[in-house]
């Protein structure tokens, strides 16, 4: 459905995209894993004909890209990562507009309207784009990218500007879209991509690091973890320095290992000797987040 | 088309709902009253503060008056307004990206800038004429039996230079991101045009004439001959600005 191939990008001297490639097939949801900075937007504006790529080939439906008005935007919608509407319009009215650009007749762009205003949830009322939350205006814009019912649906960043229950709402409606059309989102929360992604890529200084299905990522990659939580931030400080190879994030340290008991008797060693009073102690499974920290660390 | 008519809906709203419409109709409406009204009544109001033998020499006032408050009123404040009003219509919205997401279903570039300055071009127009009827029907009420010369042709010029305004304002939108680029640029090829009326030579071909030389075209003093050559090179310019501004634009990132 889409072949990106061999994509090389620079900014000045910055190389942003080193040698890119993929497949994504059809009806899947596709999650574009990085941090801020790693390309992630840059390849999706170069999917859409807004950048131009130094070298390679993006494909989608078999035609290819071309830099400015490309015919392939017929197939895609686009939401970006901060949409900017007309304030002055309605929600619907700026659907109604869209369609129209799309070439909708007026009977289709008006049923399609009302029932995409529906799907995301926003009320069909006089209130002004103007007045909207970041959260309905996120809303909007996935309804705008589905108004002239698009193969491929590509969202920039659609949950990182949300509140959690934002987030979750987004989610949803992603999921919800999925038998429609194929979803490409681009996040750096990753717990949002294990949620509902099919397949992942994680691009990372140029490359994709990491990819394939969110299963078998795990699968290989998964390890045993213990989660420990200590009670107050000056325990935190004295445990830190026993405990190289774990990730710290305020009173909770992750440790990977290969050894759940072994592991476990060394940390309960330390904390009798430094005083240290645990709140709790866990054995989970690594996350998707815990094996992006390790690719990005090694 | 349907990109077209969607366009101008577009415009439509932003033009009304903020304000803009309100804003450019009413100054235009309190200029074209004013018109008549200052030319009738000044004299009077005048010679109430003013030593009577002061008072009696002003001349009576005329229907030449009228027109030429008119004239003054609308080739300074009138055409200052429109520019504030259009002046950063898509550098607006270029600083806003809000065209990113038409653009990318579609959305001709070519289509913004036509639409965008012919919308401008119309509501200058519709406006201008209803003022023109207004000052005619006050001129025509004061001064019932007397006659301009050759009302239309120094009425069309002053229009012409409105629509010519209009298209150095939808390049100066392509080139600069701001409204006060933009407003440069109109300054600057307005300093370029009087610059060009002072050589004898190329006198006869400054569009400044289409702005100064209205009361003498009432009084006569030119006809439409005399303007073949004006019209000629502000026709000219004007499509020159719009294929400018299309190729310039269809090149820009967003």
């Amino acid at each position: 459905m889409i072949h990106i191939d061999h994509i090389h990008k620079k900014f000045g001297t910055h190389t942003v995209l080193n040698d890119i490639s993929i497949k994504i097939e059809e009806g899947q949801i596709f999650g574009l894993l990085g941090q801020n900075g790693a390309g992630k937007t840059t390849l999706m504006k170069i999917m859409l004909g807004l950048l131009k790529a130094d070298q390679g080939d993006v494909r989608i439906l078999g035609e290819s890209v071309r830099f400015g008005n490309t015919p392939t935007n017929q197939h895609v919608g686009y939401l970006p990562d901060v949409p900017s509407f007309y304030p002055y319009m309605t929600a619907y009215e700026y659907l109604l507009f869209c369609g129209e650009v799309t070439g909708l007749d007026k009977k289709v762009r008006v049923e399609r309207a009302k029932r995409y205003l529906a799907l995301v949830g926003l009320p069909f009322n006089r209130k002004r784009i103007g007045g909207f939350s970041r959260g309905m205006k996120q809303r909007l814009g996935i309804a705008q990218a589905l108004i002239h019912q698009p193969k491929v649906l590509i969202c920039d960043e659609p949950t990182s500007a949300l509140d959690p229950v934002g987030r979750r709402e987004m989610i949803e409606i992603l999921q919800r879209i999925k038998h429609e059309t194929t979803v490409i989102f681009s996040t750096h929360i990753l717990s949002d991509a294990e949620k509902i992604c099919d397949r992942v890529a994680f691009l990372h200084n140029g490359t994709f690091q990491l990819s394939g299905k969110v299963s078998d990522i795990l699968k290989q990659h998964q390890k045993p973890i213990l989660r420990v939580v200590v009670q107050q931030m000056a325990d935190a400080e004295k445990l830190k320095p026993l405990l190289t190879n774990a990730t710290q994030s305020g009173t909770t340290f992750t440790i990977p290992s290969a050894n759940l008991l072994e592991t476990q008797q060394q940390i309960f060693e330390q904390c009798i000797q430094q005083q240290i009073a645990i709140q709790s102690i866990e054995i989970e499974q690594s996350t998707l987040e815990d094996v992006f920290l390790e690719v990005i660390q090694s | 088309m349907n990109q077209v008519s969607a366009l101008f809906k577009k415009e439509w709203i932003d033009f009304f709902r903020n304000y803009r419409l309100l804003i450019l109709a009413t100054v235009f409406f309190i200029l074209a009253f004013s018109s008549p009204l200052t030319a009738k009544f000044m004299p009077e109001i005048l010679g109430n503060f003013l030593p009577k033998d002061v008072a009696d020499s002003f001349p009576t006032p005329t229907a030449f008056d009228s027109w030429q408050q008119f004239f003054k009123n609308f080739s300074q404040i009138g055409l200052f307004v429109f520019v504030l009003i259009f002046g950063a219509s898509l550098s607006n919205e270029r600083q806003h990206g809000t065209l990113v997401i038409p653009l990318t279903k579609g959305l001709s570039r070519t289509s913004v800038i036509l639409v965008k300055s012919l919308f401008s071009m119309i509501m200058w127009t519709v406006i201008y004429v209803l003022s023109v009827l207004v000052v005619y029907a006050y001129t025509i009420y004061y001064w019932p039996k007397e006659d301009v010369q050759h009302l239309f042709l120094s009425v069309f010029l002053l229009w012409l230079f409105g629509i010519f305004v209009a298209s150095v304002l939808i390049l100066g939108n392509v080139l600069f991101r701001s409204f006060f680029g933009t407003l440069l640029f109109a300054v600057g090829i307005l300093i370029v045009l009087f610059i060009i009326s002072l050589f004898e030579k190329l006198k006869d071909l400054s569009f400044i004439r289409l702005i100064s030389e209205n009361n003498l075209v009432l009084h006569g003093e030119y006809v439409w001959s005399d303007y073949t050559g004006v019209l000629i090179t502000t026709t000219i310019c004007i499509i020159a600005c719009h294929l400018l501004a299309i190729v310039l634009f269809n090149r820009k990132g967003i």
